[in-house]
């Protein structure tokens, strides 16, 4: 019988995944193009992760590196839905070409392919954390619903929480995995998988109040 | 060393554990924020609502004042001055041998009075403060029976409810159904209408139709419609306009 962390990280939290993506593609119709290119992203998400376990038995850490850039550029086009304006848009656009550069020179040039990214992966959740943020305090004064009944709120929430909660295990990757004891890195790894799971939960709840509208 | 590498580890677990708890106190505190927000916004809306009905209640309480003014003025005034004028008539035509003629002139000086009557109980009607609802109502309908522009039939099943009434929503009501009956009378090319007041449990319900051409999809309120429904959400009234079963004018009121 498998361990608890075992069944956690390996099959419920990614396996998660398919609750927001069975309900998205069941209310496909109902849902605005911002949330459909969420959906998007947890399909992908969903691929990548199935990859990652059919390849754990070995270092499958050169698929981190490609799947930091994928995640990028997917929740970068869900921001253009959501920021309408010339300069964001520009910004969000020129990131998005930025950052896959950066990141394929990152582990051409700079770090091991074979290790975390730490650099790249902080610098994404820096700027995600900022853009759920901007989406916060540019909708203090646009109240027309009661905030849990806007599907955009729970998206942002959602991207709020996991990439604030998970920029230090982002940063401190490499030195937790290379001297931590098995405890410690599969407490951290558990605590990172709770913050996926609540990410996919406030995707699932962002398309039932879409399907509601 | 050893020492570091432990503190690592609790600087990101703490990290983590912390970022999320102001994560998460921030989140609350932001849909607090909104939700205050959202409340103060549709209490704004409600306060322009009120005042707005305030205005609209204002405009009407003033036009019916200045009504009033002209009908007392036409009645004391003018319809005095006729009176007059046919008494010394009649002292003229006394002198005039011509029967015909006398006739004629009486009859178009007292087809004058009359007129001047009906203006003025028309803009303002005594029988309302003086007799009720339900009579001004009946006076209302034998009047336009008469002139047999329309057949009107009413059903009166509310008497209890209608004393009840102040005398606001008294006037408003007469003057949405007066409203009703000329709309017919001008525009729905009709020759019957219906008028049942009725109870619906404690509210009044009042429901008009005509058998004319009915309101055309998608048309523009003009001033009438606009008018009766101005005054009907001043006495907070609900209504509906239109139903599938029924091609002519149809409407149905709750107050």
């Amino acid at each position: 019988m498998p361990s608890f962390t075992t069944l956690y990280l390996g099959y419920i939290v990614p396996a998660s995944t398919l609750l927001p993506i069975g309900y998205g593609f069941f209310h496909y119709k109902q849902l605005t193009p911002g949330l459909r290119a969420v959906l998007t992203y947890l399909c992908v998400a969903f691929t990548v992760n199935c990859i990652a376990i059919i390849f754990s038995h070995s270092n499958n850490l050169p698929l981190l590196h490609i799947y930091t850039i994928i995640e990028f550029v997917l929740l970068a086009r869900c921001y253009l839905f959501i920021f309408t304006g010339s300069t964001a848009r520009r910004v969000l656009i020129g990131m998005a070409i930025a950052f896959p550069v950066f990141a394929v020179l990152n582990f051409l040039f700079i770090q091991n392919i074979y290790t975390y990214n730490t650099y790249t992966r902080p610098i994404e959740a820096i700027v995600f954390i900022i853009c759920s943020m901007l989406y916060f305090f540019r909708n203090d004064t646009e109240t027309q619903r009661r905030w849990i009944n806007v599907p955009n709120n729970w998206i942002n929430a959602g991207i709020l929480l996991y990439f604030s909660g998970a920029i230090g295990q982002f940063a401190f990757s490499n030195i937790v995995g290379a001297v931590a004891p098995l405890e410690i890195a599969l407490l951290i790894w558990i605590l990172h998988a709770t913050l996926v799971l609540m990410m996919y939960i406030s995707f699932t709840i962002s398309f039932w109040k879409c399907k509601l509208l | 060393m050893q020492a570091i590498i432990d503190n690592i580890y609790i600087v990101v677990i703490l990290a983590m554990g912390g970022t999320c708890m102001l994560v998460i106190l921030f989140l609350l505190l932001h849909v607090r924020n909104q939700n205050k927000l959202l409340q103060q916004k549709q209490q704004l809306q409600q306060n322009a609502i009120s005042h707005q009905k305030e205005l609209t209640l204002a405009v009407f309480t003033s036009q019916e004042a200045e009504r009033q003014r002209i009908g007392s003025d036409l009645h004391d005034s003018v319809g005095a001055a006729l009176s007059t004028l046919r008494l010394s008539v009649d002292q003229i035509l006394a002198m005039n041998n011509d029967p015909v003629y006398k006739q004629q002139f009486k009859s178009q000086i007292d087809k004058i009075i009359t007129d001047v009557r009906n203006i003025s109980h028309n803009i303002s009607p005594a029988i309302l403060k003086l007799y009720g609802l339900a009579e001004a109502i009946d006076e209302l309908v034998m009047i336009i029976n008469q002139t047999q522009q329309l057949h009107i039939v009413v059903d009166m099943e509310a008497d209890g409810i209608l004393e009840a009434l102040p005398y606001p929503t008294s006037l408003s009501i007469y003057r949405v159904i007066e409203e009703l009956l000329n709309n017919t009378i001008k525009h729905a090319n009709a020759n019957g209408a219906y008028l049942k007041l009725y109870r619906t449990g404690p509210q009044l319900s009042i429901l008009y139709t005509d058998n004319g051409k009915g309101l055309a999809a998608g048309n523009k309120k003009g001033m009438g419609l606009l008018n009766i429904t101005n005054r009907l959400e001043v006495i907070n009234a609900s209504w509906q306009i239109g139903h599938p079963a029924h091609s002519g004018f149809y409407i149905n009121i709750n107050i």
